[in-house]
């Protein structure tokens, strides 16, 4: 069930009118834990009994982790969590990977090893799920939260349906306080979720999924089109991937909104960064702080005695980022160079005076720069393999002039226009304005914002770019 | 710890290094900033609205969805010609021959598959009924889709240059009302579905029918045309529309195929035919059919349509191997306004015996080319009989 689906909408609707009508916070979460098992069960089911196997454990382990005054032991079961969480991980996303990898390793040393016959399906949002339950056991584990006493909320923590298949990742000592009140909204907030999941719907529907036929079509055939039609196509997935993602956040955001939670912000105008540092300040936020806190700062972050060993834990973070995205080695390819990005420019920042904010040129520059290389590098995440990623490298830079086929010039106008509408929305607060308007006047400016999105919905529903992750 | 690459560990950017501030205001109050604790961010309580104030906001949003809907119905000028699928193809076929065809086959992918209109010229050749052809059908097709069809023909039709040519519109009688189910949200279904074409779609009910049969076909109708004035998708496809597909153009125009589709030749398929005529009953079942009353609407809306005077209708009741068990019974020709339309019952395995033959079939309901060859010819020649009998062809353009 998408988001963008009538079945999703109809669905919601039951959801809010039954949830809004039960007066205990008890019931509420009750039918919240319900619907959102329903909401994942509707891919499969199986997966959401294994997601409630795996929640159950992690709950489990949290207590014992809580409850031991003995270090070792609660080492031990937060081992037992991390472990249990990454074979799942493991097996369902990397099992292939994994094994492919080794047969083309052995192949290289002449040995030939038969490809297994199993083939395991990957279950919608493993990866945010695991992400978020590692999450509760480890800040447990360091005492940051006390453990969720009652199974039931941290179930309906573990699934909370509008977040649960591509995130925001959701950290509990955000979320889970916010559960022990009986939530309330006040008209303003259903205003301005309105307009976020309608904001979320035009950038998924109206633009992403409108340029994405353009985008297949350069990457599935690269060697028949032309430079300008490579860098079309590199400026559209651009646009497609941050229109995809944030709008599936929006939404997610928006549908927490409306039954009174609130979730954290994913993504703040990335392309508007000034540097690769700032990028992943604004690019998927709740996954990179995720990686920092649990990955980067557990291999000592910054505190190293070497910059040098700085460095590494930062490109460890960074491929480890990237693997988390796809299991292919392009992901980590797309990964370790955004990692490489980083070091470089830690290291060119030395040489230059600080305060760039007083040199609006040096700012200009940092961000064309800064958009060039994420172009180039969404074209390592989007190349089914290494030889298309070069292909379209080569076309991008005008390095190679390759084929004669085409896409639509005017195409190119798309990224651009878009950035200064995003411009122009933040610095005239958009939002803000059409959600302080009267009620009526909302929902007249509503309605006719809804007849543009449904006119510009285009042939068949794509699934989310995120969801495979 | 200080991280110096990414915010800190416990601050979410509430403005950036370009200066421009971060999303503010209400919009910004939904998001669970990581500084603050939740529980500092609980939701101000403001005063409901009350029910005169939902109800006038449900109004005012429906106004608004209204008017922009309207806007946007009024700025696209012909639906029908918005990208398509196979469609598309068919209408730049159409537009390649428009002043060098006078006569078209409507229909479904029996017509689509089954009309040579080589053939079908060719057997008409020389007679008073000669004409030049083409095969406007399409696969997955229903009587919407081939009213449509036929009227942006109708209206394109130029004169023929001899005034002794005749101008046929032949549609398909036993096409389904509307397309699958999984084409209601699909431009194929969105973009013709008008209310001329609902109220078409609702006269194509019969008595005889059940009521979910009646219920869904006029359903359909309706929530498709709820789809085409709220534009599902229009804006789209004008906007990004997809090129046409030049495979599939090609493969109808190579060979002057005009429109025709023709499966490639496979024995095993004729094997499998043959197993199948085979397997069919020796004694055919022959059932009374009946004329729905929108197969007259049809007619008369598209002789009114139709830019030149003097166009002939026909009827084709297209075959099946299913026909051999049983087949429907329709009288020889219908009366439209005034206009004799003579039905063509193809579908009769004991008037054509010659058209069930294991290698003429594509598949069990479509004929391949020979098919195809053979199926027009007997067209034509019931055509020059009826004429003949019923005083020749109106002159096209007269």
């Amino acid at each position: 069930m998408l988001f963008v689906e009538p079945r999703f909408f109809l669905f919601l609707a039951v959801v809010l009118s039954v949830y809004w009508s039960l007066r205990s916070n008890s019931l509420r979460k009750w039918f919240v834990l319900v619907c959102s098992y329903y909401f994942y069960g509707s891919w499969d089911w199986r997966f959401a009994v294994m997601l409630c196997a795996i929640s159950a454990a992690d709950w489990w382990f949290a207590l014992r982790i809580a409850g031991s005054e003995i270090h070792q032991r609660r080492k031990l079961f937060v081992t037992a969590s991390i472990a249990m969480n990454l074979t799942v991980l493991g097996v369902f996303k990397y099992f292939h990977f994994f094994v492919n990898s080794a047969i083309a390793a052995a192949g290289t040393l002449h040995f030939k090893l038969d490809e297994p016959t199993i083939r395991i399906i990957l279950p919608v949002g493993v990866s945010f799920f695991t992400f978020q339950s590692l999450s509760y056991t480890i800040d447990v584990y360091r005492s940051e939260i006390p453990p969720v006493p009652s199974l039931r909320d941290y179930l309906m923590f573990s699934s909370f349906f509008p977040q649960l298949v591509a995130g925001p990742i959701v950290r509990p000592k955000y979320f889970v306080p916010q559960m022990a009140s009986l939530r309330t909204v006040s008209l303003e907030e259903v205003k301005a979720a309105m307009y976020l999941f309608l904001l979320g719907y035009i950038k998924k529907v109206c633009i992403a999924d409108n340029v994405s036929p353009f985008v297949d079509q350069v990457f599935n055939h690269p060697a028949a089109y032309t430079g300008l039609a490579s860098i079309n196509a590199v400026w559209l997935y651009t646009i497609q991937i941050f229109c995809d993602f944030s709008g599936y956040s929006d939404m997610a955001i928006a549908v927490a909104a409306l039954l009174g939670y609130k979730l954290v912000l994913n993504f703040d105008a990335p392309y508007l960064s000034d540097s690769i540092q700032d990028f992943w300040r604004r690019w998927h936020i709740s996954l990179s702080s995720w990686i920092r806190d649990y990955i980067y700062f557990s291999l000592g972050g910054s505190r190293m005695k070497y910059r040098i060993l700085v460095y590494r834990n930062l490109l460890i973070t960074m491929l480890a980022g990237g693997l988390w995205h796809g299991a292919a080695w392009t992901f980590v390819a797309w990964g370790g160079a955004h990692g490489a990005a980083q070091v470089v420019h830690q290291e060119f920042r030395k040489h230059l005076p600080p305060k760039p904010s007083q040199e609006p040129w040096r700012r200009i520059a940092g961000w064309f720069l800064t958009l060039q290389f994420v172009c180039m590098t969404w074209i390592l995440f989007r190349a089914p393999t290494f030889a298309t990623a070069w292909l379209m490298l080569r076309r991008y830079l005008l390095i190679d002039h390759g084929g004669a086929m085409t896409i639509p010039a005017w195409l190119l106008a798309i990224g651009p226009a878009l950035l200064l509408v995003q411009l122009a929305m933040r610095r005239c607060d958009a939002g803000g304005a059409v959600c302080r308007l009267p009620l009526t006047w909302f929902a007249l400016v509503y309605g006719a914002a809804w007849a543009f999105a449904i006119s510009m919905l285009p042939l068949g529903y794509r699934p989310f770019i995120y969801f495979q992750f | 710890m200080k991280s110096p690459l990414w915010m800190g560990p416990n601050r979410l950017p509430s403005t950036n290094s370009t200066g421009v501030s971060a999303a503010k205001g209400p919009v910004a109050r939904l998001y669970n900033r990581a500084n603050r604790s939740p529980l500092e961010i609980m939701p101000n309580p403001e005063k409901n609205p009350g029910a005169r104030e939902l109800f006038a906001a449900l109004g005012t949003f429906a106004a608004g969805f209204l008017a922009v809907a309207w806007a946007i119905h009024a700025a696209i000028a012909d639906p029908l010609r918005l990208h398509a699928d196979i469609r598309s193809e068919k209408l730049v076929i159409m537009d390649e021959m428009r002043g060098r065809a006078e006569s078209a086959a409507f229909g479904s992918s029996h017509i689509h598959n089954g009309f040579n209109p080589g053939a079908f010229d060719r057997a008409l050749a020389g007679s008073p009924l000669q004409t030049r052809s083409e095969n406007l059908g399409i696969a997955g097709g229903s009587q919407s889709e081939q009213r449509a069809m036929a009227l942006a023909f109708v209206r394109q039709l130029k004169p023929p240059a001899h005034n002794s040519r005749a101008c046929f519109v032949m549609l398909e009688l036993n096409a389904g009302a509307n397309f699958t189910s999984d084409h209601l949200v699909h431009p194929r279904a969105i973009d013709i579905y008008d209310w001329p074409t609902a109220r078409f779609v609702s006269h194509l009910v019969e008595p005889q029918m059940t009521f979910k049969q009646r219920a869904g076909r006029t359903g359909y109708a309706l929530a498709a045309m709820a789809l085409h004035y709220t534009n599902v998708g229009m804006l789209s496809n004008l906007i990004f529309a997809p090129p046409v597909d030049q495979t599939q153009l090609a493969g109808e125009t190579v060979d002057d195929r005009r429109g025709q589709i023709i499966g490639l030749y496979d024995p095993v398929r004729e094997a499998a035919m043959a197993r199948e005529i085979a397997a069919e009953p020796k004694q055919m079942q022959l059932a009374p059919a009946t004329i729905e009353p929108g197969n007259i609407q049809l007619i008369d809306e598209i002789a009114a349509a139709s830019a030149v005077k003097g166009v002939s209708f026909v009827y084709i009741a297209m075959p099946k191997l299913s026909d051999l068990a049983l087949s429907y019974l329709y009288p020889d020709a219908v009366d439209a306004s005034g206009i004799e339309v003579p039905i063509v019952n193809l579908a009769r395995p004991d008037l054509y015996p010659q058209l069930y033959k294991a290698g003429l079939w594509q598949d069990d309901a479509h004929l391949n080319d020979l098919g195809a060859k053979m199926a027009s010819a007997l067209v034509a020649d019931r055509l020059k009989q009826w004429y003949a009998a019923h005083g020749g062809a109106p002159r096209c353009g007269g």
